[in-house]
């Protein structure tokens, strides 16, 4: 087996006075898809945050593909980002532009990565596009005119075509219709499982982490309070937290 | 194949205080390759806390659970997180009452997802008496009975040693019980082990080795 893809040990964040994290750590390989529940506050987004190199870790660190990423900034921290991480966010706008076609939005993570050759270009973002079963015929229309569930698929798109070794997912399919939800879910899982791409994601929402993630950890207050496989972690749940956590949810 | 020595379960619950309740005291068990072992006792008494315990779903409190395997014995008891997910992969295949996958995949899909060609898959659903006009549906179409057929050909798919079965035919009819249970006595009488409870003890001659009776978390003497 090869390293992990993605390491993250004892990993602290203070936002002034405040613990965003409190050393967190864990491994993700390749293949791999690690869950992390919690309320919000509770630290989830703020270790996402460093993994996506949006933020500098106070204490501990975080190693991509073996490489520490603590050191790397200016020019080379976007390239890093854009090669090495896919990221999708529950609010679309956060990562996409929606002025611009979808096309527009896939092929501008292929240019920044360092892609050249107009055809080779389209014709990568199209298979990409077709791959998250996106309308034909809408590829060069304004994300803008796209639906909730479509801006998803394009952020999916966008984060997968670079081939990155991890891929983020903060709450992915919160805030959709549930059925719009579920074949976003569909989508995700099978992508995943195509391409064996290490995926960390982050959801309050326990049932889209029992169908992703093979390994859970529960954070509470910026510390993981609770990990293990996904399946144990919520069928024998042994911190008080968690066992709040897991009676709490609304069965269907 | 499997050896069970000292297991004990037991469950706090925070949310009342603290109060722990025993579910297993002191199990031992052995399951040999090509055996099928059944295990009964009133509802409670633990049959599938075992169950859930060899497969890693609940942690223990005490005791070995010792699975041969081609690279050595491992206590899965003990075992690392991502050691017990590649044990769970190649090794050790649990099927309950519950369709544990997403229902919009087809069901041929869903069996190939283990690793398996998709030809394979077809005939194992055929084996398991699903109609083939069902095979590249999604069970979330299915009666309750289809999906259960699916649910096992995931388990089946690949090769696994070692099978826990959990009330695995109580949702099917008796003829599709029947085609179900003769397929498992044939991955028996190839080597498979099979730990399983069942609703109602099946007359399936050439099946059932040993009966094993649980009672509040003891097991009882051997018939």
């Amino acid at each position: 087996m090869s390293g992990p893809v993605l390491e993250v040990r004892e990993l602290t964040v203070r936002y002034g006075g405040t613990l965003g994290c409190d050393a967190v750590s864990f491994d993700v390989h390749e293949g791999e898809v690690l869950g992390i529940v919690g309320e919000s506050g509770s630290g989830k987004s703020t270790v996402l945050g460093c993994c996506g190199l949006d933020l500098h870790p106070s204490g501990g660190w975080v190693r991509l593909s073996g490489m520490d990423t603590a050191g790397v900034v200016g020019a080379q921290r976007r390239r890093l980002r854009n090669e090495g991480i896919g990221i999708v966010r529950q609010a679309a706008h956060e990562e996409l532009r929606l002025e611009i076609s979808a096309g527009g939005n896939i092929v501008e993570r292929l240019l920044a990565t360092g892609y050249r050759g107009f055809q080779a270009i389209r014709d990568r973002a199209e298979r990409v596009y077709t791959e998250v079963e996106l309308p034909a015929g809408r590829m060069d229309a304004a994300v803008a005119t796209f639906s909730g569930g479509m801006r998803q698929r394009v952020q999916i798109a966008r984060a997968l075509v670079s081939e990155p070794a991890v891929l983020l997912l903060d709450e992915p399919t919160t805030g959709l219709d549930v059925s719009v939800q579920a074949r976003i879910l569909d989508l995700i899982r099978g992508l995943q499982r195509r391409t064996g791409v290490a995926m960390v994601v982050v959801s309050h929402d326990l049932a889209v982490i029992r169908m992703l993630a093979d390994q859970l950890l529960v954070m509470r207050d910026g510390r993981v309070v609770e990990s293990g496989v996904t399946d144990r972690v919520l069928s024998d749940p042994r911190h008080p937290y968690t066992q709040l956590l897991v009676s709490s949810r609304l069965e269907v | 194949m499997l050896r069970i020595r000292g297991l004990s379960k037991s469950f706090t619950n925070h949310l009342r205080g603290g109060d722990t309740r025993a579910v297993l005291s002191q199990v031992d068990l052995d399951v040999a390759a090509g055996q099928c072992v059944v295990l009964t006792g009133a509802s409670g008494s633990g049959k599938s806390s075992l169950l859930r315990c060899v497969y890693g779903s609940y942690t223990v409190d005490a005791g070995r659970i010792e699975l041969d395997t081609p690279s050595g014995v491992a206590d899965l008891a003990a075992v690392p997180d991502r050691e017990l997910i590649r044990i769970r992969r190649e090794h050790v295949g649990m099927v309950t009452q519950f369709l544990s996958v997403p229902p919009r995949i087809s069901a041929v899909d869903l069996v190939t997802e283990q690793g398996v060609p998709a030809a394979w898959a077809t005939e194992l659903l055929t084996d398991l008496g699903l109609q083939p006009e069902l095979h590249g549906l999604a069970p979330a179409t299915f009666s309750g009975g289809e999906r259960q057929l699916v649910n096992i050909a995931i388990a089946l798919a690949r090769p696994r040693p070692l099978l826990l079965l959990d009330e695995i035919t109580a949702s099917l009819d008796h003829g599709r019980r029947s085609t179900v249970l003769s397929v498992l006595r044939e991955r028996k009488e190839s080597g498979t082990a099979l730990l399983a409870i069942f609703h109602e003890l099946p007359d399936h001659p050439g099946l059932i080795d040993e009966v094993c009776q649980l009672a509040a978390g003891r097991l009882k003497e051997t018939v």
